[in-house]
């Protein structure tokens, strides 16, 4: 009888213990997938930007190739920028040309939550080329239509609907990087034309 | 109840604990290991093994650990391919000594491997890897709307160097198509196609031939082997969602092959012809995918998905070659998102 006492006992304990140790384990599994998530979208966009920077670092003179950048889930809108020694940037690009993602366009954001790579050699231009047609009209008529190119400063990462991959072109010229991206004017989204920030 | 019957209660409730927290543990040590940064085909592999066989909730917490693979093709050692630089790509050369039909095998052979390779790595498009749900799933089943929408996995991509690019008399010659009906896969006693369609098809349908004559294909110098999976939950939901094809990125055609004369194969558009291979589904097939206005060949597996022990859903997968200068046809291909690294 003692025997089975102790083995109601034991039987008891176990599970209260295993019990508690689950709802552990699983809670801390469901913190860290909320850790996670909210996490993933700036780790994503440092990887992207480590990405562009090695590729950067990879060209030479003359060479021009092409980088393909996988949208990702963010609650942030991230965009690529860069800021030069001759304008007005963020206070973390110190003393260097800097390429950053950032949750915005504004020096603010970059400063505040955006990522940056500096480099002492190359001047970097990140812009989005918008190429649509433009068409003036008289009276109702078309009298003339011409292809308009709008370059803005800054390439949008992971915004665009259906966009799930884009290709970025860099190209290296006398030591001056351009990161272009076409886009159609339907795809403009909230930009700036460089030169209005 | 009884104190006997106590006591098996209890037992029943601590053999499933046990087995609740000794799953999640092992979920848990493997995640870890997956987590390290080894992306070489074995960890591809596994992390795909893996997620197949947890349930489909659990997908999400494991990550596929596979990095598209890079080939470059090239005539001579000092070429290079301008869209790998600054990143990890093999060379291959195809020697151009022996004549432009071994050079032009030589390019089909490569082609067909790695589409075998991406085959094989994504267990034969049987294997539901997609099928964890997320935010925008849960919306769309609350107002009762089938998710369609296909996830990719880039495979590899293979491209030209600027002197091949420009070598049109081996290109012309290519004929991938021809090559995976006719060349045993190596280490078998099947062709590609057999392969491709689990013994199903030897040739060619004959409506598709005489597509071959009337192609109008185009060149690219860049091919991604692509690995695209729709997961939905019934048979009636992915036969609708292929018939449809074009809001879903994965329109079939029949049977295949690619034109001969081209790198990529694009033939006119036959889009009834599918539904022998779909309908008769629930197993290997070939057939073309819809790129635009383009179709290529694709590797496809219609059906339900299994895993070692279970039933995990049902759906469509595909391993087609993509033009990988046409992002427009990758993003509808891969509408869904597309997993992996670059």
């Amino acid at each position: 009888m003692k025997s089975k006492k102790a083995f109601e006992i034991t039987l008891n304990n176990t599970l209260g213990a295993l019990l508690a140790i689950a709802v552990i384990v699983i809670f801390f599994i469901a913190i860290y997938q909320v850790y996670r998530a909210a996490n993933s979208g700036d780790k994503n966009a440092q990887t992207t930007l480590d990405t562009i920077t090695a590729k950067i670092e990879a060209l030479k003179n003359d060479e021009t190739t092409t980088i393909e950048i996988i949208k990702f889930n963010s609650p942030k809108s991230w965009s690529l920028i860069s800021w030069n020694r001759d304008e007005n940037r963020p206070d973390k690009c110190l003393f260097e040309n800097c390429l950053c993602i950032c949750p915005g366009t504004s020096i603010d954001s970059c400063q505040n939550e955006g990522y940056c790579r500096f480099f002492e050699k190359e001047t970097i231009e990140a812009i989005t080329i918008q190429n649509y047609t433009y068409i003036d009209t008289y009276d109702g008529q078309e009298v003339f239509r011409t292809n308009k190119i709008i370059p803005l400063k800054g390439i949008s990462i992971n915004s665009g609907e259906g966009q799930i991959i884009k290709t970025l072109q860099l190209t290296k010229k006398e030591n001056k990087v351009s990161i272009t991206i076409e886009e159609s004017k339907e795809e403009y989204s909230n930009r700036i034309p460089t030169g209005g920030l | 109840m009884n104190k006997k019957g106590e006591r098996q209660v209890s037992l029943v409730l601590l053999v499933t604990i046990v087995a609740v927290v000794g799953f999640v543990i092992i979920l848990y040590v493997l995640m870890q290991f997956i987590k390290s940064d080894d992306y070489s085909d074995e960890s591809c592999r596994f992390s795909i093994l893996t997620r197949a066989s947890v349930p489909g909730p659990a997908e999400g917490l494991i990550p596929l650990k596979c990095t598209t693979g890079k080939i470059c093709l090239v005539t001579d050692t000092k070429e290079s391919c301008p869209q790998f630089i600054g990143e990890e790509n093999t060379k291959i050369k195809i020697s151009t000594s022996g004549g432009v039909e071994k050079s032009a095998e030589d390019i089909s052979k490569i082609l067909a491997n790695s589409m075998y390779d991406c085959w094989s790595m994504t267990g034969e498009g049987k294997l539901s890897l997609f099928s964890g749900k997320d935010p925008t799933d849960f919306i769309s089943d609350q107002f009762g709307v089938e998710i369609t929408r296909p996830i990719c996995l880039i495979c590899s991509r293979v491209a030209l160097s600027q002197e091949l690019e420009n070598r049109e008399d081996i290109l012309q010659e290519v004929n991938m198509g021809e090559y995976l009906r006719t060349t045993v896969v190596p280490g078998s006693s099947r062709t590609y196609l057999n392969t491709f369609t689990d013994k199903q098809v030897n040739s060619y349908p004959q409506a598709f031939q005489a597509n071959l004559s009337n192609q109008s294909g185009k060149q690219t110098n860049e091919i991604a082997f692509v690995f695209s999976q729709m997961v939905v939950k019934n048979e009636a939901a992915w036969q609708s969602a292929i018939q449809k094809g074009s809001s879903t990125g994965i329109a079939v055609g029949g049977a295949l092959l690619t034109p001969a004369g081209r790198v990529l194969g694009i033939v006119g558009v036959v889009p009834n012809l599918v539904a022998t291979t779909i309908a008769a589904g629930i197993s290997g097939g070939i057939a073309y995918v819809n790129q635009g206005q383009n179709l290529a060949l694709a590797g496809t597996y219609c059906g339900a998905f299994t895993s070692q022990e279970r039933e995990t859903g049902q759906g469509c997968s595909l391993i087609t070659p993509v033009d990988w200068n046409n992002k427009t046809s990758l993003n509808t291909l891969c509408a869904g998102g597309i997993e992996g690294t670059l």
